[in-house]
């Protein structure tokens, strides 16, 4: 919503003492947030009225022609060349006398056809004030010859631009701005005075409702005998530019006057056009329009369309047909003044993708109290600017589908909870008068309330508080310290403990989008398995994802790019599992990777690509920090595709997958256009997030022995089944196995592997005997004879 | 030679010695088997009787002098040896130290470590929610039923298949709010993190963002204790006393609404690009909740009042670290991470 800031004064009376700062912050801080304050335009003082007092042709003929200009009595005439057609005897133009600027150009004294030009006449776009450009401005007779035209067109004015919340329908106009501030100011706020002409014509538009629920009232008045020769004045074309809109036609200039003035949206049709009576009603399939703006629509049952007895004549508060349109050869116009019902038509305009200055207004809410004046006030306007004669205006309505007025009852201790301070009953009962609330004392602690038709925000009881409070000032409302609540209250922050351990592993933290190009997505699953966004905003954010890897080798690919050789990545974050939309299985992950050599280059240490086992082990620290010892036997090889085949391994905790620790299978990195090899982990944090609560044992003061054992197996043997076998013994004098060395070269078999394990032995109680641990090696021994086909190894 | 001038030429000898080999030599030359103070006591039997004795002495005092002269020597010699082993293993201790790369923490990450910390001091806890929502959880139960004006506000990324409006990506972290009033009973403090989606991408949106909500319900709570938990957190959070303003504005969760201005971190208000030459910096939103969001959840709200807030994480850190590009968060570039980890 924009509107010069005079146009706002002239609202309030007496007008505000102070300056367009004061205004603007007032306004923001009563929730009308103020975008912008821009000037309403500069101009050059040397730039006046001139009022012409003689017309000569300067060559046979052209239009070039000179002129002398009076710029008022203490200054001497002024011989002036132009070509505008508009150009004639008496009329106050606008000289650009020399030695005025534009646009940083000066006015010279300029030789043309023999004659010396003292100036320029200059139309609205030379000076920047409008569109037109062939003609010259054409001033009212009342400017007084050598007055500034800053000063005539009152440009000592600013532009304020609001940014409104969508509650505030009220404010779409310049009038429901102004009810505000008069309010919070305590001024009076004064209606524009409109005084409507005789109705001289009794042409009448008959309307009819065959909608009633999406247009509950409507009014129509025909208005004939439009000057095709008048233009809209320059104080109501200026009004509209400095609101940021431009001048069209006189008739359409003044519905979207109203519009800005009163938030009463209008809309105007070519009498000539209608044919039969206006109906509003849905659309039929098979009715095509086509808008002002060129763009077609098809209508349908659920769209709601203005017609004559015959065709669709305008998308119903959004939008008119251009054939039915006003145009430069409309000689009668009919004035539409409508009530549509904002959900309704928010849901077309939403559907249709379209927004205008109109529909914006009904969506958000019209006044039904303000139709009659509205109509009025276009009336008198058209008959003014476009000397227009009036019909009568006819209506039609459904009070029922009509916005109910509704009342609350507002309590004193609520005021005062809500808002934590006391609010004197006086100042509540005067300012919610001023904004058109009527007030009617219940009992001695409340009023009854009810709520102004201009306003479609006000709920219940806490909107009234919010408009006692907007008014009373939320700066003048103190600040109550927060009292700390007592007592442990933090969550377990495993996902904080995670992302520190990890950033110390070495691992720098990346975010990346939750959503991801379809094709890139399909790198860690299965193309199909996506949930697919339904409107996304490029292709490249297309899918939510199921892995966290394929946003992480993105970002991989761009630091390579940029001459980046090595990089430990991690990310935390949701994963989308479930392929129809749904909100269960959105599971937190930790991932991370590891690109290049393992150590930074340096003096100190040998070069060597990163492998499987220094990221397994990253893990596992990772896994041991967090209360949970990844025992061997929860190391599963992987068949997951993204895996190098053989170099990757699943983590199974009590039989569920709890996550993946591989080297990146290189066809996968070719696709990612990522020439190192690549190691990574990607762990379920659900399973790291189960706590269990150690139990205290306490340590053994009797020596620990320790046994080697070396025995042969077959190659293909994973070590973590010898090492269960070990463990299956179940001995608790075994307190722990170790693989220690893996052998497989000359003086074995080729089809074998010698494997060594340490074996410690402790009890809590007592010194263990050398041949009780010998009972014990020679248990294990026949064990892992029986489970793994193990040979003890040597002599 | 007398035993005086074995003596003397025996400890130059041993001063003489450099190593400790040489010192052995020196050793054996005069207390060895064959060394000259030996012999002059196996010559003691040619010695008349009364001689032998005084003669012995001496030899005796000689050898016990010279013994403890070498021993000294020895430890002197065996030090210098050590002494120079150990300079020879000097390291140059300006070169670096063998270690993985550095990791650090996002700054986002570290940002939101740091509202949690100022929140959780204040006894909040810390609950978080599904990133899928449904359409009552986004929307209708926080007020803003279908068809409302405020769901144009923002912009929400639909799922699934065409046309089915019941899932969206959260527009906010409210949902997770919602859930817990669902689920416990008041007094609750709680601040709701995470990752939030709007369809807006220029340098200072981003599709995906992160956003910190807050709801406090207790006995009795209004505009004026939210004013003091908002002052204080910004003030606490830029580390400075900065002025901050309330302004009245709309949100279907809270009635009244507020937006919050705080004082242009970068110029304390005189006025800067950042701020627009206002002074003044937007940073959130926030206000006292609807009762008919507390109906909803199933809370009196005759008995039980509250207020709530709610910030961009994103934008905080931009304010925070001076970042004007709000998509660099999320590029990944190692460049632009690894400045962030003085926090
Ligand atoms: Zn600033």
């Amino acid at each position: 919503m924009k509107f010069s800031e005079s146009w706002l004064r002239s609202f309030l009376e007496p007008e505000p003492d102070f300056g367009s700062e004061r205004l603007a912050d007032r306004l923001t801080m009563l929730g009308l947030e103020v975008d912008a304050i821009e000037p309403a335009g500069s101009l050059h003082e040397r730039i006046v009225v001139a009022e012409v007092k003689s017309v000569a042709p300067l060559i046979e003929s052209g239009q070039v022609k000179s002129c002398v200009l009076s710029v008022g009595t203490s200054s001497p005439n002024l011989d002036i060349v132009c070509a505008a057609p508009n150009l004639r005897v008496g009329m106050r133009a606008a000289l650009a006398q020399v030695g005025a600027e534009i646009d940083g150009n000066r006015i010279e004294a300029r030789e043309m056809h023999g004659m010396v030009s003292q100036g320029m006449l200059v139309s609205e776009a030379e000076i920047g004030l409008g569109d037109e450009a062939g003609e010259i401005i054409e001033l009212d007779d009342s400017s007084q010859p050598g007055a500034t035209l800053s000063e005539v067109l009152g440009l000592d004015d600013a532009c304020i631009s609001l940014d409104l919340t969508p509650d505030r329908g009220d404010c779409l106009g310049v009038l429901g701005v102004a009810r505000d501030l008069a309010a919070s100011l305590g001024l009076k706020l004064k209606l524009p005075a409109v005084e409507v002409p005789r109705e001289s014509i009794t042409t009448r538009m008959p309307v009819r409702l065959d909608a009633e629920e999406a247009c509950a009232r409507f009014l129509a008045s025909v208005c004939e005998g439009l000057d095709p020769a008048a233009k809209s004045p320059l104080w109501l074309r200026e009004r509209l530019r400095r609101s940021g809109l431009r001048s069209i036609h006189p008739a359409v200039d003044v519905t979207n006057y109203v519009m800005l003035e009163l938030g009463r949206p209008l809309h105007a049709f070519d009498y000539a056009k209608i044919d039969g009576d206006l109906i509003v009603r849905h659309g039929r399939s098979g009715e095509q329009l086509k808008l002002i703006d060129g763009k077609a629509v098809s209508l349908d049952k659920d769209l709601l369309a203005v017609c004559d007895s015959h065709k669709p004549l305008s998308l119903a508060g959004i939008m008119g047909d251009a054939a039915s349109g006003v145009t430069a050869e409309t000689r009668a116009v009919v004035i539409e003044c409508a009530w549509f019902n904002p959900r309704l038509l928010g849901r077309s305009a939403r559907r249709l993708g379209i927004q205008t200055d109109s529909s914006m207004r009904f969506e958000r809410g019209t006044d039904p109290a303000l139709m009659a004046f509205g109509m009025d006030r276009a009336r008198s306007l058209i008959a003014q600017v476009c000397g227009a004669r009036l019909g009568p205006v006819t209506t039609a309505e459904s009070a029922q589908h009509l916005p109910q007025r509704v009342s609350y009852k507002l309590r004193m201790s609520q005021v005062k909870r809500l808002i934590g301070q006391e609010i004197e009953p006086l100042f509540i009962e005067n300012k919610l008068d001023r904004l058109g609330f009527m007030l009617t004392q219940s009992d001695e602690a409340s009023w009854h309330v009810e709520v102004p038709s201009h306003r479609f925000d006000i709920e219940g009881e806490a909107d009234l508080v919010e408009e006692v409070a907007r008014l009373h000032g939320f700066g003048q409302i103190p600040d109550i310290p927060c009292a700390g609540m007592r007592g442990p209250s933090r969550r377990v922050t495993t996902t904080r403990q995670l992302r520190e351990f990890v950033a110390a592993l070495g691992y720098r933290e990346v975010i990346s989008y939750s959503f991801l190009p379809e094709r890139s997505a399909s790198m860690a699953a299965a193309p199909d398995s996506h949930l697919k966004l339904q409107n996304p905003m490029s292709s490249d954010q297309a899918v939510m994802r199921r892995s966290l890897l394929p946003g992480l080798l993105r970002i991989l690919a761009g630091n390579l790019a940029r001459q980046h050789t090595r990089a430990r990545l991690f990310e935390l974050g949701r994963v989308f599992l479930a392929k129809d939309a749904d909100i269960e299985a959105q599971p937190m992950r930790l991932a991370g990777l590891h690109c290049g050599e393992q150590w930074p280059e340096s003096w100190g240490q040998a070069r060597r690509s990163v492998d499987f086992f220094d990221i397994k082990g990253d893990v596992e620290r990772l896994l041991a920090f967090n209360g949970w010892e990844a025992r061997a036997n929860a190391w599963q090889p992987s068949t997951d595709p993204l895996c190098h085949p053989g170099r990757g391994a699943s983590i199974n905790v009590d039989g569920r997958h709890a996550g993946l620790v591989a080297e990146l299978h290189p066809g996968l990195l070719r696709q990612a256009e990522i020439d190192k090899p690549v190691c990574f982990f990607e762990i379920n944090v659900d399973v790291l997030t189960r706590r269990h609560i150690a139990t205290f044992e306490a340590p053994s003061r009797f020596p620990q022995v320790r046994r080697d054992i070396a025995v042969l197996v077959n190659r293909n043997l994973p070590v973590c089944k010898l090492l269960d076998a070990v463990r299956q013994t179940s001995d608790e004098r075994l307190r722990e196995a170790d693989v220690f060395d893996i052998y497989q070269d000359e003086g074995i078999d080729a089809h074998d592997k010698s494997v060594a394990i340490r074996l410690t032995f402790q009890t809590s109680g007592r010194t263990l005997k050398d041949d009780e641990v010998a009972t014990c090696i020679a248990q294990i021994l026949a064990v892992l004879k029986q489970e793994c086909d193990a040979r003890l190894r040597g002599p | 030679m007398t035993i005086p001038n074995i003596e003397r030429a025996a400890l130059a000898d041993i001063n003489n010695a450099d190593t400790q080999s040489n010192l052995q030599l020196v050793r054996a030359k005069y207390l060895g088997r064959k060394g000259s103070l030996t012999q002059l006591r196996r010559g003691l039997k040619s010695l008349p009787v009364a001689a032998r004795a005084a003669q012995g002495r001496e030899i005796n005092v000689c050898a016990s002098n010279l013994s403890e002269a070498i021993e000294s020597r020895m430890a002197a010699l065996e030090q210098s040896a050590l002494d120079e082993n150990l300079s020879r293993e000097a390291l140059d201790v300006s070169l670096p130290g063998r270690h993985q790369s550095h990791g650090g923490l996002h700054p986002l990450t570290q940002v939101l470590h740091r509202i949690e910390d100022i929140f959780v001091g204040a006894g909040f806890d810390v609950v978080e929610g599904p990133e899928i929502e449904t359409d009552y959880y986004n929307f209708t139960a926080l007020n803003i039923p279908p068809d409302h004006p405020a769901r144009a506000m923002h912009d929400t990324f639909y799922l699934g298949d065409d046309g089915n409006t019941e899932f969206v990506l959260r527009t906010h972290t409210s949902p997770a709010q919602v859930r817990t009033m669902e689920a416990r009973e008041p007094p609750l403090r709680i601040i709701s993190p995470g990752r939030v989606y709007r369809r807006d991408s220029d340098i200072t949106h981003s599709p995906m963002f992160h956003q910190v909500e807050g709801l406090a319900i207790d006995r009795d709570l209004g505009l004026a204790h939210l004013k003091g938990v908002i002052s204080d957190f910004l003030n606490r959070f830029f580390e400075m006393p900065l002025a901050v303003r309330f302004r009245p504005s709309y949100f279907p969760f809270t009635e009244p609404s507020a937006e919050v201005d705080v004082q242009c971190v970068h110029c304390k208000g005189a006025g800067c690009r950042s701020c627009k030459y206002t002074g003044w910096l937007e940073v959130m939103g926030c206000g006292v909740v609807n009762p008919r969001v507390l109906h909803m959840s199933g809370i009196d709200s005759e008995a039980w009042s509250g207020y709530a807030f709610g910030f961009g994480v994103d934008r905080l850190a931009m304010l925070y670290f001076g970042v004007a590009d709000l998509r660099q968060f999320y590029a990944g570039d190692l460049d632009f991470l690894t400045q962030f980890d003085r926090l």
